[in-house]
């Protein structure tokens, strides 16, 4: 019989970072958020912001969608189905490391 | 929680204190991003209050006033229908993120709330106005009571339980 493999190897690398961490934590709990709103949330400022957003994309984690609200450009993010799906995970992955026994 | 931003690195697994840290985050930041009561839901509430009233006004006021010469229940419809309009409108002003989910539902919502207005605006001089009346106050019950289990459930399906003091990730 195999022994269980650690919890810590279901953790997503994506999300090590603590902005990436609260950036998804904030987007899980909503259809989509705009880019200020969001910069305004984490406290950060928009060039963190956009790197970070930059390294999520590039992982599939999050989508930007780019519109137009009169003449001014706006970015809507949200998490794509599998970003949530590996968010869940992640979070299954930390109840697991945080209270072993269950 | 250290910032370990080279993806990388060699990285120690959180401890289970560190790990309880991050959910009790998590959570944290979830719950600031999205409003207690959803605006929407206030929204809703407004139009089915609409509702009511607006049925029961024009029943009364096609029963009350003989005067053929003044359409009362028409005057309760325009000054409804410019109240209804105002409490839609009012929501795209601010931009409050939708709970995950709540776009899909809100459509039903608004249709459901939508087939009863249009039956309160016709039948409304009817009996039956005296029964669509109070339906709006069932189809809001209905929504705050499925809004509320929807939150319940994303909180335990996101963070489960984590425990509530919390220190920040940022």
């Amino acid at each position: 019989m195999s022994t269980p493999r650690h919890p810590r190897f279901a953790l997503d690398t994506s999300l090590a970072h603590p902005v990436r961490f609260s950036l998804v934590a904030a987007l899980a709990t909503v259809e989509s958020m705009v880019f200020a709103d969001l910069r305004d949330e984490l406290e950060v400022s928009d060039s963190v912001l956009s790197k970070q957003i930059a390294e999520l994309e590039k992982a599939g984690f999050v989508k930007a969608t780019k519109g137009f609200v009169g003449k001014r450009p706006r970015t809507t993010l949200s998490l794509t189905a599998d970003g949530l799906r590996r968010w869940r995970n992640h979070l299954e992955a930390l109840r697991r490391i945080a209270e072993p026994q269950k | 929680m250290t910032d370990r931003s080279d993806p990388n690195e060699e990285r120690q697994p959180p401890t289970p204190d560190q790990a309880r840290q991050l959910l009790a985050d998590a959570e944290r930041v979830g719950r600031r991003t999205v409003d207690a009561v959803p605006a929407p839901l206030i929204t809703y509430a407004i139009l089915c209050v609409l509702g009511t009233m607006s049925t029961l006004g024009i029943h009364l006021a096609a029963r009350v006033i003989t005067d053929t010469s003044f359409n009362a229940p028409l005057v309760v419809v325009i000054a409804s229908m410019a109240w209804v309009f105002v409490a839609i409108l009012v929501p795209f002003l601010f931009r409050r993120p939708f709970r995950r989910g709540l776009a899909v539902r809100w459509y039903v919502y608004m249709g459901v709330w939508a087939a009863l207005w249009a039956a309160g605006m016709f039948l409304g001089v009817e009996v039956a106005g005296l029964f669509i009346a109070p339906a709006f106050l069932v189809i809001f019950m209905i929504a705050v009571t499925t809004e509320a289990r929807h939150a319940k459930a994303d909180r335990t399906a996101e963070v489960g339980q984590a425990p509530t003091a919390a220190g920040g990730t940022r």
